[in-house]
């Protein structure tokens, strides 16, 4: 596999405090990778060091296969979390001015910028001043300004915010066709939901280490527990009694009449064997497998560290 | 072009583009001048007309009008003439000084017996009079005493006492520069006014540096910023364009001034040649005399001959280089006063180590007028935090070696360079650090820290 960025055994520290412990990191070329952690665990850190804002105390960076240079900034489009525009700029100088801070010629700037201008709908607000714009419209500028210069490598932290679910969605349509088009896409988000329906690969960060990385499938494959959502007709009685103790109810719920389970099987068996104890004592109306969610994950996870830690 | 000639670009188009910009330039010149005519115009015309009552029981500066006539007159006509500002009338009887709350007289001059012999008497007042009425009050009573002594007392022609009387005064010539008067004070003052200038600008700008860098912080494009430039280079591309902004002011001032200095000097010249004429019609006034001698003075090439003593060509590459530099070093230290706080009420605590120095450089000017050749000053003018204002006083008088802007220039080259340095270890820190108040101890970590 090819990978845009390969970061090895990263460190950093601000005075005494750790930001970043031996973290390393890789993101497959081409895909959408969601750098996942709580606040103050060190994912900013991490992205101020992609982008050369600050420098690792120690550790490796490797751009496409080459060590991290000045001159990558330019293949690399930033849209941090704290984001903001010059107020007294109008709109098309700051683009052409944040394109130009990113290596394009004004002229190249113009023609892309007027292609995104057309695409958003927004060509009216090229003579506006900024301060006149509302968040949302400067959302959608910002986000021009981040992809204008056609980076290989794009870095969103926490791209939805502030926005409404028409522009969000349009973002996130955006991000889809970027990908498809060979960008590599690093989104930090909090957002479990955009995670999932998003991302290929994650990376979670917590307290400075990296404690889960991996492929969203692998992921969550590694956090099945063999737990099944079952919906039958008949009594629970007779249903737990054919349960035995091969395997183990977690829950139940009675809705007119339809009972819904979750049961957990050990290990040795398979679904196979749990249905062939159950039928014969009711009606399974149907049967699948209780896979765990990104939020799910991400909370066990991060706690689960934590009380390892204290 | 260049990113930071982008950034410098930018700096200075939006700056120049301003409404407060243009204003300013082209008000600059004509608050200044107004501001100069202003203060002479107030120190002429905006004088109270005083009364005062010369109580003179000895008659020393009186006299009856004549053997049935009892009003008392001067003793000498010449002396107490009333004016627009001054009028006089006299009493021999000693007076309540009480009454001049509510009488006639609001000033009231007391001659005593001892008077003739020390000079001193009492003035009571209800109003204290300008320096300028003090001066025609004490003028005429010392004429009028100097008169009765001399007359009265040695008998002497007053005539010939006049001719006899002197006046010393220094023409003061350096014996490095011999043939020509010095005019020290006069070219200290001219220095002074660069100094402040250089003042000014470096105040001026260096808040704007700072704002500007606070605005980009506050509204959080920073970050965007540095992820495409270094944060050097950010903060230097914002230094040098405003520093440009700075520059481009003063070279429009410079051009406006000379246009309206040009004006001005015509217009006073055609009044001042009237002036002598009426001197020359024979129809003298006391007025009119004080115009005809400015006139003169004026015409007269020895009198502002002086101006041409001063090194000019030294003295503008000074000016040009010391505000350079010492804009450089003041703007890297409030660039890196915007970069450490969050809001420009917390400018505050920072601001006072960087602007004292600042004043005190202007004090040290205003002192080396009156005593060019301190040693304090003499140091202060290498010091680099406070050479770029105190060296132009210096450079005017012309009382500095080679060897000393030598080691000015050399000291503020190295300093602004170190500073140039400091400012940009806190600016790059600072940029990025929100919402905790900043104290100097944070400034010494953010300085030692790695990037």
């Amino acid at each position: 596999m090819k990978y845009a960025i390969q970061a090895e055994g990263i460190n950093k520290t601000y005075g005494k405090y750790q930001a970043l412990t031996n973290v390393s990191i890789d993101i497959p070329e081409g895909k959408i990778f969601g750098l996942l952690g709580p606040n103050g665990a060190g994912k900013t850190t991490f992205i101020r060091i992609l982008n050369q804002i600050i420098e690792p105390d120690s550790g490796l960076i490797k751009f496409y296969g080459n060590p991290l240079q000045r001159s990558h900034v330019e293949n690399i489009g930033y849209l941090p979390e704290e984001r903001g525009l010059y107020k007294k700029m109008k709109v098309g100088e700051q683009c052409v001015y944040l394109a130009q801070m990113k290596g394009m010629k004004e002229k190249d700037a113009l023609t892309e910028l007027k292609m995104w201008f057309e695409k958003f709908e927004i060509q009216a607000w090229w003579d506006k001043k900024v301060e006149d714009l509302s968040k949302g419209m400067a959302q959608k500028i910002q986000f021009i300004t981040t992809v204008v210069h056609k980076p290989k490598l794009l870095i969103l932290d926490e791209p939805f915010s502030g926005f409404d679910p028409i522009n969000a969605e349009l973002i996130h349509n955006e991000m889809l066709r970027l990908r498809g088009e060979g960008t590599t896409i690093v989104l930090s988000t909090h957002d479990m939901g955009s995670v999932e329906s998003l991302c290929d690969n994650i990376a979670l960060i917590n307290r400075s280490q990296v404690i889960l990385s991996g492929s969203v499938a692998e992921v969550r494959d590694s956090f099945r527990t063999k737990t099944y959502t079952l919906k039958f007709e008949g009594t629970l009685l007779e249903f737990t009694i054919a349960l035995g103790a091969r395997f183990e109810l977690m829950s139940n719920e009675l809705i007119n009449d339809m009972h819904t389970v979750t049961v957990r099987i050990k290990p040795e068996f398979k679904l196979n064997d749990l249905l062939k104890q159950v039928i014969p004592v009711v009606d399974i109306l149907s049967a699948e497998e209780k896979v765990p969610s990104m939020h799910d994950i991400f909370v066990q996870s991060v706690l689960s560290f934590n009380e390892a830690q204290a | 072009m260049s990113k930071i000639g982008l950034i410098i670009k930018r700096e200075y188009t939006t700056r120049i583009r301003k409404k407060s910009f243009i204003v300013m330039t082209i008000l600059g010149p004509l608050l200044f001048a107004g501001l100069l005519f202003g203060t002479i115009w107030i120190t002429l015309n905006d004088q109270e007309t005083y009364t005062v009552l010369i109580s003179d029981p000895y008659g020393l500066v009186t006299e009856y009008r004549g053997e049935q006539d009892s009003t008392l007159v001067p003793r000498f006509p010449d002396q107490f003439k009333d004016n627009e500002n001054v009028i006089y009338g006299f009493t021999e009887k000693t007076q309540k000084p009480e009454e001049l709350k509510d009488g006639f007289y609001n000033i009231m001059i007391e001659l005593d017996e001892i008077t003739i012999n020390d000079g001193k008497c009492n003035m009571y007042f209800d109003n204290f009079p300008s320096e300028n009425i003090q001066g025609k009050l004490k003028n005429d009573l010392q004429e009028s005493l100097e008169r009765f002594r001399v007359v009265d007392s040695l008998k002497i022609d007053y005539e010939k006492y006049k001719r006899a009387k002197l006046d010393v005064s220094f023409a003061e010539i350096n014996v490095n520069k011999l043939g020509e008067e010095d005019h020290t004070k006069e070219r200290a003052v001219i220095g002074f006014v660069f100094a402040i200038l250089i003042y000014m600008f470096i105040f001026m700008y260096g808040v704007q540096v700072m704002r500007g860098v606070l605005e980009e912080k506050t509204s959080r494009i920073v970050e965007v910023m540095v992820s495409s430039v270094r944060p050097f280079q950010l903060m230097m591309g914002k230094v040098v364009g405003i520093g440009l902004v700075g520059l481009t002011q003063f070279l429009i001032w410079v051009i406006l001034s000379a246009v309206l200095a040009t004006f001005g000097l015509n217009y006073f010249e055609s009044h001042l040649v009237n002036g002598a004429a009426v001197l020359e019609n024979g129809a003298v006034v006391a007025n009119g005399m004080n115009q005809a001698a400015m006139a003169q003075s004026l015409m007269n090439n020895e009198a502002i001959n002086w101006i041409f003593l001063i090194n000019w060509p030294l003295m503008v590459g000074m000016f040009i280089f010391f505000f350079i530099g010492g804009f450089l070093l003041y703007a890297s230290l409030f660039a890196a006063i915007g970069a450490a706080v969050d809001s420009d009420s917390d400018t505050q605590q920072f601001m006072l180590p960087v602007t004292l120095p600042l004043v005190f450089s202007y004090i040290v000017s205003a002192m080396l007028i009156t005593n060019p050749e301190s040693p304090i000053g003499n140091f202060f003018s290498i010091f680099p935090l406070t050479s770029p204002i105190t060296i132009m006083v210096k450079t005017a008088i012309g009382n500095i070696s080679v060897w000393h802007l030598i080691s000015a220039m050399a000291a503020l080259i190295v300093a602004f360079l170190f500073f140039i340095w400091l400012g940009a270890k806190i600016y790059r820190v600072g940029i990025l650090s929100y919402g905790k108040k900043v104290s100097y101890k944070d400034l010494w970590k953010w300085i030692r820290q790695k990037n």
